[in-house]
């Protein structure tokens, strides 16, 4: 059976199969449904035998086994809902009129699966073997190129095996390993300041009063008080110093290390392939880079000191407390209970109330943005007070949840410090009756006020802390996540380096979609020899751009393969494999730097010379030369407002320069008038002479050069060959030269 | 210069008209899906084997507005538009019911009856629950931004796969299953 799904699990399907006669070893491939045909959740499966004869229905749900011959079902469809999605397929009634019939439905949980099912029947229908090595199983079956097992969950690529020997927090530490000074030295400042902040109340309660300043006491002279307060001061000073120390060596270690966690996402972030980006939106990982290595970075250096040091102290003053007076303190822990009981029902509505506040904050900003950006067309339909309406209620729901907020945050805090409060008063009270009955001296119970402040600091940090756990680990987890992705496209083991390519492009029964639910490529073949110069029309959506983005090798073919020059394109090096070839595609990116730098992009070492006939073959130089600096104007984001024109010349220069073997336009010519457009193709054409070049092109007038045409539509070549033998065919290609051409009369007549 | 009856018939494409109970017939088709029967007071009646209906604002007015359109194919691409239906109550009963039924599996959301068990691991979000068609399992991610609530009080959920699923009024909901989601709200 093949490996789209198999009984190997499913020992009740199997049985179910066998009971009906069919072996397992009869069936070709398989494919396991979560919803019933009457759309419920539920389990189906539908197989094809080893000849393609026969489709087999079994419903766990309901048993139900059904029998279609292979040859009496016609064109199966997928039809694609919002979220699920059905398998059709016409077949002829008893009358012998085409009906269409329902084979199975499925929910966007396994689109693919059931795209890949449909994928190989139709190949298996139209006589093709399809084995068990087919790339199509390649999304379903993805290794960690690190230990070889497959991947359980295939839209995140991560191996559990590999990620959980090395655990997050591990993992995290590993980016402080080469500080370890730093973190001896934090290490022994936290103890330090424990041990200040802990010795304080002693000297100044138990030496200073009881033994100093009580008439009682050995060292009752002058001098001892002027040592002891000194001694105060000192540790004062020194745990300054101490501070200073920790925060300096926090700094050092903090900016490095952060600094090392944004390289390495962003490093392993711009080798993922195009897909990625399409499926992550880029504010979500500017996120990535920004917050979550910050989030990270303060977790262990203002998080684990904090944990440490609140431990610590905790520890010591528990001790201390009892040490002093168990009975008092037994009084002091009856708020504590309530305290942390407080903070850890409290806090989190105080978490969310703050989340609330960020959110509403950010769609406040989001709404400012639109419609800053959008201000022509606010102003255009007079649409300001209106906008300022929409201002004004944005405003209203960011100052309901800062209300929110205080609200939340008024009635915790002053509780709290009323409790604390109490227990003071308590102390105060019960502690003055023991120092009257002689039971503590008052130094102590100084002493033991001075700890009882400072134990309530100790109890909020743990109670908020397995939130900054929480959220830490999910920085982390998104961070390794990013890290550990594989690149969905890759070099393969022993990649075929390229110098040059001659430009013979094959297609050979390509498919390819995006999405699953729309096939863009359906089985597409074509040979393209070296020397050519291709024109692609067809309608928009219909696959035009897909062919040159597979060519680039910007995604891999669902299934079929492309190759150059003989060579399956999966084995070129991917380096090699775009320094051969230049494209200009319809969505243009200038990045900020002036036009020369724009236009060396792709080959930082070009002359000036060499760009200023990049320039001039791209009809650019004129328009560059009336800008203020030349070739040194700034453009790019936010900078200089170029014509769309200006733009496309600019991105074509920018490929010329490069000289490629292999040069695809796509649309690259489309805001442009005629004019400027003939004297550009005229240029390229000098230009790349003897070389292979693909003009996608809406405008026919665009391909006028062009020897072979290629008519794209509905994600198949309809037609391919020279201008005049596709006008005597009257296709795809004479219906839009008639529709141009009767245009262009129309508008010559007059009419 | 090609006659101009010619240019037409190369790019006719169908125009969109009204349906009404007067001028459209619907029929359960052999297959269990929708057929079509067009009345024209100057013509012959037009059959479509299969239509398919679609919902212009799915959210906020899914009874009203309905696209009824020829189905996809892999020749033809993308179905035209046969016509559309204003108000669905306009037409009978049975009709209502059986479109109905059709837009309730494009626009696939089950309600979520009751909520078993959430689990929570490293950001994404383990959903055990029943719901209008039967037990489910899902997992998604990034709550706050896959839980969508609107005006009048629903909320959608989204999974990690693009599934949906709603819940009409999540104060019906029992207690047990509102506590588990209730700081997503």
């Amino acid at each position: 059976m093949l490996p789209l799904n198999t009984f190997d699990k499913h020992k009740e399907v199997r049985d179910a199969f066998r009971s009906h006669g069919i072996a397992d070893t009869s069936i070709y491939f398989a494919f396991q449904e979560d919803l019933t045909c009457d759309g419920h959740f539920g389990e189906e499966w539908l197989a094809v035998d080893t000849d393609g004869k026969h489709l087999y229905r079994y419903s766990v749900t309901s048993q139900a086994f059904d029998i279609f011959e292979c040859d009496k079902l016609y064109e199966p469809y997928i039809d694609n809902y919002t979220t699920s999605n059905r398998l059709l397929a016409l077949t002829d009634d008893e009358n012998g009129n085409r009906i269409t019939i329902v084979l199975g439905a499925c929910t966007n949980s396994c689109k693919r699966r059931l795209s890949a099912f449909v994928n190989i029947w139709d190949r298996v229908r139209k006589g093709m073997e399809v084995k068990e090595d087919d790339p199509i199983f390649e999304q379903f079956n993805a290794k960690c190129p690190k230990c070889g097992t497959v991947y359980p969950d295939q839209q995140r690529r991560i191996c559990e095996n590999c990620s959980k020997k090395k655990g997050t927090i591990v993992r995290m530490l590993s980016y402080f390993k080469e500080f370890k000074l730093q973190f001896a030295v934090v290490l022994f400042c936290l103890i330090a300041t424990s041990a200040i902040s802990l010795s304080g109340p002693i000297i100044s309660g138990r030496i200073l009063y009881d033994r100093v300043i009580s008439e009682k006491g050995d060292l009752h002279e002058e001098k001892y008080v002027y040592v002891f307060v000194g001694v105060l001061l000192l540790l004062g000073l020194l745990s300054v110093g101490i501070g200073i120390l920790q925060n300096r060596c926090n700094a050092y270690m903090s900016t490095r290390v952060t600094k090392r966690m944004r390289d390495d996402i962003f490093t392993a972030m711009s080798k993922l392939s195009v897909c990625y980006f399409n499926q992550h939106s880029s504010g979500r990982l500017f996120n990535r880079v920004n917050y979550d290595a910050t989030r990270i970075r303060s977790f262990y250096i203002d998080g684990v000191p904090a944990l440490l040091i609140h431990s610590l102290n905790f520890i010591g003053l528990t001790f201390f407390l009892f040490s002093i007076n168990w009975k008092l303190t037994l009084i002091v822990f009856i708020p504590v209970p309530i305290v942390f009981l407080l903070f850890k029902f409290m806090l989190p509505k105080l978490w969310r109330s703050f989340s609330k506040l960020w959110r509403r904050s950010s769609s406040m900003n989001g709404m400012l943005a639109d419609t800053l950006n959008g201000a022509r067309v606010v102003k255009a339909f007079s649409k300001e007070p209106e906008e300022t309406n929409r201002f004004y209620k944005y405003a209203h729901r960011l100052y309901d949840a800062n209300m929110q907020v205080n609200k939340v945050a008024i009635l915790i805090f002053p509780v709290v410090a009323l409790l604390i409060g109490i227990s003071s008063q308590a102390i105060w009270g019960f502690g003055g009756i023991e120092v009257m009955h002689e039971h503590m001296t008052y130094g102590e119970l100084t002493t033991y006020l001075g700890y009882l402040g400072m134990i309530f600091g100790p109890l909020g940090f743990f109670s908020t802390f397995t939130n900054l756990l929480t959220d830490t680990m999910n920085a982390a987890t998104r961070m390794f996540e990013t890290l550990d992705q594989i690149p969905e496209i890759n070099d393969s083991q022993n990649p075929v380096k390229l110098d040059s390519i001659k430009g013979e492009i094959v297609f050979d029964h390509v498919s390819f979609h995006y999405n699953p639910n729309n096939p863009i490529l359906k089985d597409v073949s074509f040979v393209l020899h070296p020397g050519d110069n291709v024109g692609v029309v067809g309608h928009t959506g219909s696959g035009k751009s897909t062919i040159a983005n597979l060519i680039t090798r910007m995604y891999d073919v669902i299934s079929g393969s492309v190759s150059i020059d003989g060579v399956n394109i999966k084995e070129i090096e991917l380096a090699s494999l775009r320094r051969n070839i230049a494209i200009v595609s319809q969505e243009i990116y200038l990045f900020r730097g002036t036009v020369a730098d724009n236009i060396r992009y792709a080959k930082p070492d070009a002359t000036l010379a060499e760009v200023i006939a990049a320039a001039r073959a791209a009809n650019a130089h004129d328009f560059i030369m009336q800008m203020p600096e030349g070739y040194e104007t700034y453009i790019g984001a936010g900078r200089r407002a170029l014509s769309g024109g200006e733009r496309q010349r600019i991105s074509i220069a920018r490929a010329l320069l490069l000289s490629p073997s292999l040069l695809i336009l796509d649309e690259a010519t489309a805001a442009m008038d005629n004019e400027t457009e003939r004297l550009i193709s005229e240029a390229i054409e000098k230009l790349i002479q003897g070389r292979t070049t693909i003009t996608i092109a809406h405008r026919l007038s665009t391909l006028r050069n062009c020897n072979v045409i290629m008519a794209v539509e509905n994600g198949e070549v309809a037609e391919m060959g020279s201008q005049e033998e596709l006008m005597e065919k009257k296709g795809v290609y004479y219906k839009l030269y008639t529709l141009q051409n009767a245009q262009m009369q129309q508008v010559m007549q007059g009419q | 210069m090609q006659d101009t009856e010619e240019i037409k018939a190369l790019f006719d494409k169908r125009e969109s008209i009204p349906l009404t109970p007067k001028n459209a017939t619907f029929t359960r088709s052999e297959g269990g899906l929708i057929s079509l029967t067009l009345h024209y007071p100057d013509k012959e009646d037009e059959y479509f084997e299969r239509v398919v209906p679609l919902r212009a604002f799915p959210i906020t007015d899914p009874e009203d507005y309905i696209s009824i359109r020829e189905p996809d194919t892999i020749d033809k691409g993308h179905g035209d538009e046969i016509g559309l239906i204003d108000h669905m109550a306009d037409f009978d009963e049975e009709t209502q019911k059986m479109l109905r039924a059709e837009l309730n599996r494009h626009y696939f959301t089950p309600e979520l009856t009751k909520i078993q068990k959430v689990t929570e691991k490293f950001g994404y979000l383990y959903f055990e629950c029943t719901t209008s068609a039967g037990p489910v399992t899902f997992v998604m991610s990034n709550p706050y931004s896959n839980f969508r609530s609107f005006e009048d009080g629903r909320v959608f959920l989204y999974d990690i796969d693009g599934n949906c699923f709603q819940i009409t009024d999540p104060a019906k909901l029992d207690k047990a299953s509102l506590r588990k989601i209730e700081i997503y709200l």
